[in-house]
């Protein structure tokens, strides 16, 4: 029965063993069956040439690797393929219909051992913070842009679960055809959030791509920095420079009276966009972007090509 | 005074009628359907009419309704004087909201014939303090300022001179002023709503009248810039002070004796304007009107104009104001130039062309041609 036992033992680490080879490289797991075809066919060979074969323990390595490694190639393969299909179940479910303008907004990043009673606490929080950017954009936005949406996206699920940041936010921009984005990360204490806003690098036309926001309460009530707070300015001033961006470079593809319609309206949305958050003018943040030279440079250039210089 | 109307359960509560001075009402909306029915116009005679809405509060927060019911008070109080002024607030009852507030407000401001409506929101801070977002919507705005422009211009030698009778005009072009949030105190927001009242009524009179309404307007909009913190609410502040802008220009055609003063304090208030908001293309067109009236030189015209052009580029009446200069100064391509441009953003824009246009370039054509013109042109708009 010991043997039994024995044997019984190492079949149930087998599934542990291929799951630990499903996870290697495939150079290191093409090595590994090219050792263990190797042992095997030097076994097969000596007993063909009437040479003593391998020893036993020689024998059973050449095989166990053989068939983890085969067998790790394939679920590797099965892994790769599950992953890429939800990847694209994903980003299918997410992706932004052509010519529509929407905000996607990612879950933020928690803080460490967070608990689940915590996280969920948070992801009521984001969903508060997503309805309240939604309700400023759908009040406050003027009539000279169309209306965007504010969606919000879980990063568990994602094909981006390990977070957004300077390396992927482009890449994610282009899969899922957002104008901007926005991510974050709330800080240790919980009460505190630090956001980022991403635009296409196609838009940005000499902007920052990434845009730091200012630390935000992401306490009890997130209302209070985004539609009474200097988020409300931030939000419809960076959202408004983003859409006038896109009105930009669709100008830039056009031709002939269209072309000098939408650059045309990129002015007036680049204009009405100033007015809007003139406010806040001096914000930081605002400074850098929408009241920044290079804006200044746009409206010169983009009224030069609608021949509308006065 | 109190009334139950439609046998669906509506409240109104009836505070004057128009026999009076003023008039108010708070209409108590008990049926979540009351906007999808169709209104009766209250105070069908009101000559100034402001819609009001409870503040959106979050939650079963009433505080949104009380501090529409609070404005409704200090706004009638303060037109207590102004004949044919009135104010409908609409709140719902307890545990009830309105949704979609700037649809509904927009629609149930045009089905009252009102001239304003005043909708937002509130929400009371960790510290206890109510800061509300206040958004007004001029659904009927009223009448701008304008400067007639009249010049002899010198063409070339062999050409007859070009007389040039136009009108520079400046529309009030900004229909919706977002206020920047306050805290607590709604009294600041009586007084510009008060001020923009009286300047309705004045804009469309005469003489003596239009003074008296002016004046108040004047009085109101002064008291609501020392009102505001500096620098709280510079879009707010820079519309309260173009208004002063546009009263004092209104009062130099009322008042001729003090022409000088009133211009002069006209330009102050514009320029204030400017300093405040950059971005308002209605403020350079505006001071253009001013010099014109105050017969500034041509290149102090021509600067304002090319402003307000920048700064709107869709505008097709500032494109015109500008074509008005260049004819004015012989500048026969250039004027028709523009006239080219404003019919362009125009039908970019799917609007009506501009009667003024046509008007302008009938009038210019035969001096575009280089032979000889066969009469003197007097564009008017």
């Amino acid at each position: 029965m010991d043997g039994a036992d024995t044997a019984w033992g190492y079949l149930t680490k087998l599934p542990q063993l291929l799951n630990e080879y499903s996870g290697f490289s495939y150079p290191l797991l093409a090595v590994l069956l090219v050792a263990g075809a190797l042992l095997l066919g030097m076994h097969f060979y000596r007993k063909r040439t009437q040479q003593a074969g391998l020893s036993a323990a020689a024998l059973m390595l050449g095989t166990l690797l053989l068939f983890l490694s085969s067998g790790g190639f394939f679920l590797k393969y099965v892994g790769s393929v599950q992953a890429e299909r939800a990847r694209t179940a994903f980003i299918t479910q997410h992706r932004v219909p052509v010519g529509e303008h929407w905000l996607l907004v990612f879950d933020f990043a928690l803080p460490a051992n967070v608990d689940d009673a915590l996280r969920q606490q948070y992801l009521g929080r984001m969903e508060n913070l997503v309805a309240a950017m939604s309700e400023v954009l759908l009040e406050d936005l003027p009539q000279d842009f169309r209306q965007p949406r504010v969606v919000r996206i879980p990063t568990s699920g994602s094909p981006w679960h390990a977070g957004i940041g300077q390396e992927n936010f482009d890449q994610v921009i282009t899969e899922l055809n957002a104008f901007e984005i926005m991510w974050g990360n709330v800080h240790e204490q919980g009460d505190q959030a630090k956001a980022f806003l991403g635009i296409p690098r196609q838009l940005a036309n000499d902007l920052d791509t990434i845009i730091p926001l200012r630390d935000f309460a992401f306490g009890q009530d997130v209302r209070r920095e985004h539609q009474f707070g200097d988020g409300y300015y931030r939000l419809l001033g960076l959202v408004t420079l983003g859409m006038a961006l896109d009105t930009h470079r669709l100008a830039g593809q056009a031709a002939g009276d269209e072309r000098r319609r939408l650059f045309l309206q990129a002015v007036q949305q680049l204009n009405k966009a100033r007015e809007l958050v003139n406010n806040r003018r001096d914000d930081p943040i605002l400074q850098r972007t929408l009241y920044s030279a290079k804006v200044d440079d746009l409206i010169k250039l983009s009224l030069n090509e609608a021949g509308l210089t006065p | 005074m109190k009334t139950r109307g439609y046998g669906w359960a509506v409240l109104w509560i009836a505070i004057g009628w128009l026999n009076t001075a003023h008039a108010g009402m708070v209409v108590e909306m008990r049926d979540p359907r009351f906007f999808e029915r169709q209104q009766a116009v209250i105070f069908p005679k009101a000559e100034v009419k402001l819609v009001t809405f409870e503040f959106e509060a979050v939650g079963d927060d009433q505080r949104g309704k009380e501090r529409a019911k609070e404005l409704h008070k200090q706004f009638l109080a303060k037109i207590h004087d102004l004949h044919g002024g009135a104010i409908i607030t609409f709140v719902t009852p307890p545990g009830q909201k309105i949704e979609n507030y700037r649809v509904q407000a927009e629609r149930v401001a045009k089905e009252q014939h009102a001239q304003m409506v005043l909708w937002g929101r509130i929400m009371v801070d960790r510290a206890g303090t109510p800061l509300i977002n206040a958004r007004l919507m001029l659904v009927e705005p009223p009448p701008g300022i304008s400067a007639d422009y009249k010049k002899l211009a010198e063409l070339e030698a062999n050409r007859v001179p070009l007389d040039v009778r136009g009108v520079i005009d400046a529309p009030v072009t900004q229909w919706r002023i977002d206020f920047n949030t306050v805290e607590n105190d709604i009294a600041p927001l009586t007084l510009y709503l008060s001020g923009l009242a009286r300047y309705y009524k004045g804009a469309v009179r005469g003489g003596g009248e239009a003074a008296r309404w002016l004046n108040g307007s004047v009085a109101d909009f002064k008291a609501y810039i020392a009102a505001l913190p500096e620098g709280a609410d510079r879009g707010a502040a820079s519309q309260a002070h173009l208004y002063l802008a546009r009263a004092y220009v209104r009062l130099a055609d009322a008042e001729p004796a003090r022409v000088t003063d009133h211009l002069n304090a006209a330009r102050r208030y514009a320029e204030l304007a400017a300093q405040l908001n950059p971005y308002d293309a209605a403020v350079p067109t505006a001071q253009a009107v001013i010099a014109a009236r105050r017969g500034a030189p041509l290149a102090e015209l021509r600067s304002k104009l090319e402003q307000a052009v920048n700064m709107a580029p869709a505008d097709g009446n500032a494109r015109v104001n500008l074509a008005v200069l260049d004819g004015a100064q012989g500048k026969v391509g250039e004027a028709l130039r523009q006239l080219d441009n404003a019919s362009f953003v125009q039908k970019a824009q799917k609007k009506a062309a501009l009667p003024a246009v046509d008007n302008l370039r009938r009038q210019l054509a035969p001096y575009a041609d280089r032979a000889a013109p066969s009469s003197p042109v007097s564009p008017t708009r």
